[in-house]
């Protein structure tokens, strides 16, 4: 689960990208006007979300859609601030000679915006925990449409048995090929395509944070009490608490910890209720930026921190460690892209996205930021050209190979510390119900 | 609430009535004066109208339409089906978010009516230059010129753990360290919407206290009645409306604002509006929609509430 979309940037890159955005959106839509972002603002208000959930926002969206997807060689896409960056957008439209139109959300709206206004874009840059949400309105990808999608794509995003494969649920090749692909052993049908990867865990304050600080454990250790935060969302802090309930043997539950049962997940909750009964909660947190404020004012000591935010609040001046392989194993999470059913170019989205994972690109903008592409063998060109944080080496080696393994383990390190990936489950609305009751308790 | 419109007399209303009690085309001239006034205010009200259908009535009949509708997983079943309603009923969660929700908006409602109307009354009252009195409440005003996010953040540097409150308690040793039961707290929601919406009770309630004619106040202080009694018998009814606006306009805010209780409440008891956006924000459409439903009625129940305190249309 990534943050507000600012991951890859640095906090003050961030608050400046964010305050553009805001601006831009506000500004754009209403002065600069036009049918097309008339359109996109209706589709985006109350009338137009009924309209487009009732299915019949063709209406609706026909100002919008009408204009640009008309243009051919445009791409529209929505998705993190990566899809607003011109590191990245920038090459892409000279190299392929299309245009392209990001717009970045936070992410609590996306599975949301994407809904209401699949129609008028081509391309949902997606955490694939939401693929489970939007599978009405994409459509499946080839595998031979993306060339890039070669041998030279890891074994573990190619085929089951790979380092970092997780049996049990059948991830992360049970999130990226079609259902019929599988079944077949051809994987040549994509559900959405991979463009990036990484691995959540959790963090805390040194010096304040008590107890054994490589295991979850400490989030609900009683020396932490008032002090332990968790992330205000179901899919993922469920995830993280099964991963620990199980790695720390209190718990063996039915289901893969990326999609639970309803008794498995009652057994969770019945942990986490207690937890909250005993105050073990000071809060929970909901997005990027509040997490870095929340950080640096040293208001919570311990949780399910992003790494990215840890490293903000550490450009900060607050002294917060984020614990990259904890004894109970990470929570892995691909990024990627889904094509809209009604797409208006689809060729064009389709060389984009073959040019995400050809060039470099993206995996050094990202790679630089701790995550990971799935093809290291293009980003690996690019890196070897960069210095190492550290000083010593390339970039390569320190953000992929492990090179000072107490700061940064290796790729191969990591994969084999993955517990399972991120995913959508099948019993959704029971985990929300749990959550709210949760919340609400 | 009904929408009544007057309209003029017109002078052709003085012949009939003068004739009033004459023969049977008298009648026939009154039924069409009537349908004329029928017409023109028909006439009158249509644009309102239109404007309430479509803003208002057309929207919400669709979300009361959309929780008629079944998930399976994710994808939306188009029926009419009350699955959705018994689940947002019976669920214990739900019902305790409802209650908090009420519980929280009445009491931040009862905190800025008194503040409101003691800092409306000393402005009026107590504040002899009118220019200064404006100059205050445009000080009151002030913090609204910001963004409503950037008002509830504020309060974070101020109750936190290192914060302004927690430096001087422990500076003048009332505590020996920080506390934190000043933030993430439902208490700490309450006075922070109480700061946030008091505005607009001061408002209303100086500008109604400000058109008391002096001599009314005179008169009642010269027929011997104490300023308790000249309060709460003459100036308090005056400005009764004013109070009630306030709050009005405070309550439709306070039963839609979740960002306060997400950023100073810390997520810990969430609020009914704040369900709803984490609910549609996963794409459980017809909850959402049921509990939007439930969270108009509780919105239209505290209103016609003070509908029934004081109709505020005698205020238009």
């Amino acid at each position: 689960m990534r943050d507000e979309g600012m991951t890859h940037l640095s906090y003050e890159q961030m608050s400046r990208q964010r305050a553009l955005m805001e601006a831009r959106y506000s500004r754009r839509t209403l002065l600069r006007g036009g049918a097309k972002a008339a359109g996109g603002l209706a589709a985006t208000g109350l009338l137009g979300s009924l309209l487009a959930a009732c299915g019949s926002s063709e209406s609706g969206g026909a100002a919008t859609g009408g204009t640009s997807a008309a243009g051919g060689g445009t791409v529209r896409e929505i998705g993190l601030s990566l899809t607003e960056d011109p590191r990245i957008f920038g090459p892409a439209q000279k190299e392929l000679g299309i245009k392209i139109e990001g717009k970045s959300d936070n992410l609590g709206n996306q599975i949301t915006f994407w809904q209401q206004n699949y129609r008028q874009f081509d391309i949902d840059q997606l955490n694939f925990n939401q693929l489970g949400a939007i599978q009405e309105t994409i459509r499946t990808i080839p595998t031979s449409e993306i060339s890039a999608w070669n041998d030279q794509v890891m074994p573990l995003f190619l085929r089951p048995g790979a380092p970092g494969y997780n049996e049990r649920s059948g991830w992360p090749i049970a999130g990226i090929y079609t259902r019929a692909s599988i079944a077949s052993r051809r994987y040549d049908e994509f559900q959405a395509v991979p463009t990036w990867f990484g691995f959540d865990a959790f963090g805390y304050l040194e010096g304040q944070a008590k107890g054994d600080l490589d295991s979850y454990g400490a989030i609900f250790d009683p020396a932490n009490k008032g002090h332990a935060t968790l992330l205000n969302e179901p899919i993922t802090t469920v995830m993280k608490v099964a991963t620990y309930l199980e790695g720390s043997r209190q718990a063996n539950f039915r289901g893969p910890i990326n999609n639970l049962t309803k008794d498995d997940l009652a057994i969770v909750f019945r942990f986490l209720n207690a937890r909250k009964a005993d105050g073990q909660f000071r809060l929970f947190w909901s997005d990027f930026g509040q997490l870095v404020d929340l950080l640096t004012a040293g208001e919570v000591w311990i949780g399910d921190f992003w790494a990215s935010a840890v490293a903000a609040a550490v450009e900060g001046g607050a002294r917060a460690v984020f614990v990259n392989d904890p004894t109970e194993g990470s929570n892995g999470w691909i990024q990627g892209c889904a094509v809209s059913k009604e797409a208006g170019d689809y060729d064009a989205a389709i060389r984009y996205i073959d040019w995400s994972l050809a060039r470099g690109v993206v995996g050094s903008i990202l790679g630089t930021q701790g995550y990971y592409s799935p093809r290291p063998d293009t980003t690996e060109a690019v890196l070897e050209q960069q210095d190492a944080p550290s000083g010593d080496g390339s970039a390569w080696d320190y953000w992929y190979e492990g090179a000072v393994p107490d700061e940064r383990p290796s790729l191969d390190e990591r994969l084999r510390h993955v517990a399972d990936w991120q995913a959508y489950p099948d019993e959704f609305q029971e985990y929300s119900r749990l959550w709210t009751e949760f919340t609400a308790a | 609430m009904s929408i009544s419109v007057r309209t003029p007399a017109t002078p052709a209303d003085a012949p009939v009535r003068a004739g009033a009690t004459a023969g049977p085309d008298h009648a026939a001239q009154l039924r069409a004066q009537a349908r004329r006034r029928r017409r023109e205010t028909g006439l009158l009200l249509a644009p309102a109208l239109l404007w309430v259908v479509v803003a208002v009535a057309i929207p919400l009949g669709m979300i009361v339409w959309v929780s008629l509708w079944r998930a399976d997983g994710p994808t939306l079943v188009h029926t009419v089906d009350f699955g959705v309603w018994g689940d947002v009923l019976s669920s214990g969660a739900f019902r305790s978010i409802m209650l908090e929700t009420l519980k929280v908006v009445v009491i931040v409602l009862a905190i800025v009516a008194v503040v409101g109307l003691l800092c409306g009354y000393f402005l009026a009252r107590f504040v002899r230059s009118r220019r200064l009195a404006a100059m205050l409440l445009m000080l009151a005003i002030l913090p609204f010129w910001t963004s409503y996010v950037i008002r509830i953040i504020t309060w974070q540097p101020l109750f936190g753990n290192r914060g302004v409150l927690n430096y001087v308690l422990v500076k003048v040793g009332i505590l020996s360290e920080p506390a934190s039961a000043f933030l993430y707290n439902q208490t700490a929601t309450i006075f922070t919407m109480s700061s946030l919406y008091v505005v607009f009770v001061i408002g209303p309630v100086f500008w109604a206290l400000s058109r008391i004619d002096e001599d009314t106040i005179a008169a009642s202080r010269s027929l011997g009645a104490s300023a308790w009694q000249t309060f709460w018998r003459v100036e308090f009814p005056l400005a009764k409306g004013g109070l009630v606006a306030g709050c009005f306009f405070a309550a439709i805010f306070l039963f839609g604002d979740y960002a306060t209780e997400q950023l100073i409440g810390g997520g810990t008891n969430p609020a009914l509006s704040g369900t709803i956006r984490a609910i549609a924000g996963s794409g459980q459409w017809p909850t959402a929609a049921a509990l939007s439903v439930v969270l108009f009625l509780l919105t239209a129940l505290v209103l016609g509430l003070f509908m029934k305190i004081h109709d505020l249309r005698r205020e238009l």
